[in-house]
């Protein structure tokens, strides 16, 4: 399922992952996953804890160490990732491909200023002066909303706060200028309005830059605020994958129905308690047999539990809209 | 900053005040008069008389607390007395042996952190590896191997079997620049080993913990190989807190250089303790622990105002 653009022309997705499993000894945490990505275009993969969606996002960084193995195809830009030694991948990281990680107060480096950890990155992948790549690390600062960019360029982490450290690896992330940029969960350690802001910033350079973004988050409000695709992760697999709009209109899986079922909403009524999805999701080490949300699911029947169910595409279109489950078809009831 | 290090002068006068004392009853405790052993020496059998003028001479005759007390008024002053022996003074003494035992313990120091800081990153690099699990297995028993039997191990290949270097002694460098150093190789190795093995576990683990850090998945991610990472990320890190356990280690490597001077004939204060030991020489073995305590204290501050410094987080929450 190549995408195709309106002009009918087939458009070479930046992103193209098939089959791509996550395994750790017997147990596979992320099973065969697909994601389309075209350039520029934004993606949410969405789920709970323990769906896959950060070792996915990792995998394709090229981040998972031994005792976690990576199959199947992650192919960026025409490159096959998973064929590339492990130079030419350390290449390729913060390069063409960078990631914003989920917890900002440890992922830069104490011991050096945040000026130095930018310069860094800038001059691994381009041969320019200390000098010249110290100017653009202040103006990546200064894009990404750091007031006082000439000064704060020598700060240390410690100096600053989560919001401010998120868009120092926001700077960071941007300063190759990659054609796809993965954060995962980048707002989960921050307050709320810090968040909105994060977002905004993140959609806001996505614009700007042309640079695709798959965003990993388990909150489906920052999902519709920002992308224009979503992917639902559940056990491991994309449940359900889509445009935003008809995604979020019409669902097509119960667990995608239920996540949106639980959603706070300010026209809801607020004496009424938030629906909340029963039992937990499934450990990677422990799936049932047939479709892994069946122990949850108000819809499930017997033909759930023996036969894993099919992907039925809903809707063809310039980009389909599927859902991994038996009853695809039915829609909203 | 400077209320800190004053706080650590005061605290480290203090604990000096009660060394002087316990080195000052310990060595009295010991079996042994420096009055008869002195004038054994020179006549075979002293008589009553004559070893009773001697004890009044050194002023080994007054109580305990006045000599005590003498001795301070002397240490304040700067005058640590004389040799029970040959009559020199012990600051002078001392200050002969100084340079070589300095230069000794530097050499040692050098050597260990250059063996240490390789062996303890490439088993970080490629961790779980036979590599890591044989260089474990080394450090582990080099930090078994005592020090002066590694010494004479030496000697007794490099010296007598092979005949490559010079069993023992010593020469100026300004004499004989090249048979200095080839005199120094031996007991520089025999301490540098010994010390370089816990330095070099302390800093493979503090690299281990340092590796699980956020912050080494973040050198990953834009562009490092590990090894690049581990060095530029993760050894400053480590780094830091290894250095205070080397500060700890300083007292090993004192009390090293005491045997290892001794068995290679080295003259520095390890040698001239070693002699004062055997002839009970009160002045110079006093003066000698309590420079080297004195020395000990002093390393342990320089290296906490150090971290002080390399550390950011510290630097900006004293200044």
């Amino acid at each position: 399922m190549d995408v195709v653009d309106e002009t009918g022309t087939e458009a070479a997705p930046l992103l193209r992952v098939r089959d791509l499993s996550v395994r750790v000894g017997e147990v596979t945490p992320v099973r065969g996953v697909d994601l389309d990505l075209p350039p520029g275009g934004r993606m949410a993969v969405v789920g709970e804890s323990g769906s896959g969606k950060s070792l996915t996002a990792l995998a394709i960084m090229g981040l998972l160490k031994p005792p976690l193995t990576v199959e199947g195809s992650i192919v960026l830009d025409g490159v096959e990732l998973l064929d590339l030694s492990p130079r030419q991948l350390a290449a390729m990281r913060g390069g063409s491909l960078a990631m914003v990680y989920q917890d900002p107060m440890s992922s830069l480096n104490p011991v050096y200023s945040i000026g130095r950890q930018i310069v860094e990155c800038i001059r691994l992948h381009e041969d320019v002066s200390r000098a010249v790549a110290r100017r653009r690390a202040i103006d990546l600062l200064h894009e990404v909303g750091i007031a006082d960019p000439e000064r704060r360029v020598d700060s240390y982490p410690h100096e600053l706060s989560g919001g401010m450290r998120q868009r120092v690896m926001i700077a960071m992330a941007l300063s190759a200028e990659p054609k796809l940029l993965i954060a995962d969960e980048p707002t989960t350690a921050l307050d709320v309005t810090t968040q909105a802001r994060i977002v905004d910033l993140m959609r806001r350079i996505s614009e700007d830059r042309g640079t695709a973004v798959v965003f990993i988050t388990h909150d489906l409000a920052i999902a519709a605020r920002f992308c224009d695709q979503v992917a639902v992760m559940y056990g491991g697999r994309v449940v359900e994958f889509g445009e935003a709009e008809p995604t979020y209109d019409d669902p097509r899986h119960p667990y995608t129905r239920a996540l949106l079922g639980s959603m706070c909403r300010l026209d809801g009524d607020v004496n009424e308690l938030l629906p909340t999805i029963p039992g937990s999701p499934p450990l990677p080490a422990e799936l049932p047999t047939g479709c892994s949300f069946r122990p949850r699911c108000p819809r499930a029947e017997e033909v759930c539990a023996e036969v894993f169910p099919p992907t039925v595409i809903t809707d063809p279109g310039p980009r389909p809209h599927g859902a991994e489950c038996h009853f695809a078809q039915e829609g909203m009831r | 900053m400077l209320r800190f290090a004053l706080r650590r002068l005061a605290g480290g006068a203090l604990l000096l005040v009660i060394v002087s004392m316990v080195i000052f009853v310990l060595l009295r405790v010991l079996p042994g008069d420096p009055v008869l052993m002195r004038l054994g020496a020179s006549t075979s059998a002293g008589t009553e008389e004559a070893v009773n003028q001697l004890r009044q001479e050194l002023g080994l005759d007054a109580p305990l607390p006045i000599q005590y007390l003498d001795w301070m008024r002397g240490v304040l002053t700067g005058d640590l007395g004389v040799s029970y022996v040959s009559q020199f003074p012990v600051s002078t003494l001392i200050g002969q042996r100084i340079p070589a035992t300095l230069q000794l313990a530097a050499a040692a120091i050098v050597l260990a952190l250059v063996i240490a800081v390789p062996v303890a990153l490439l088993g970080a690099r490629w961790p779980g590896t036979i590599y890591d699990r044989l260089t474990s297995g080394g450090v582990t028993v080099a930090m078994a191997i005592p020090q002066f039997w590694l010494g004479l191990l030496l000697v007794s290949v490099f010296a007598v079997q092979l005949d490559w270097l010079p069993a023992r002694g010593y020469v100026a460098f300004t004499e004989q620049p090249v048979e200095h150093l080839r005199l120094l190789l031996l007991p520089a190795v025999t301490l540098g080993v010994t010390l370089a093995a816990p330095i070099a576990r302390f800093l493979r683990s503090s690299l281990a913990d340092v590796s699980g850090n956020l912050y080494m998945r973040t050198a990953e991610g834009k562009g490092l190989m590990w090894g690049q990472a581990i060095v530029r990320h993760g050894l400053p890190n480590a780094l830091m807190t290894t250095l205070t356990f080397v500060g700890l280690l300083a007292g090993q490597l004192l009390g090293g250089v005491v045997l290892v001077e001794y068995v290679f004939g080295w003259p520095g204060l390890g040698s001239l303790t070693v002699d004062a030991i055997a002839g009970r020489d009160y002045g110079i073995l006093q003066g000698v622990i309590l420079l080297l305590s004195a020395g000990f204290l002093v390393i342990n501050l320089l290296i906490d105002l150090a971290y002080g410094l390399l550390n950011p987080r510290i630097r900006v929450g004293a200044s």
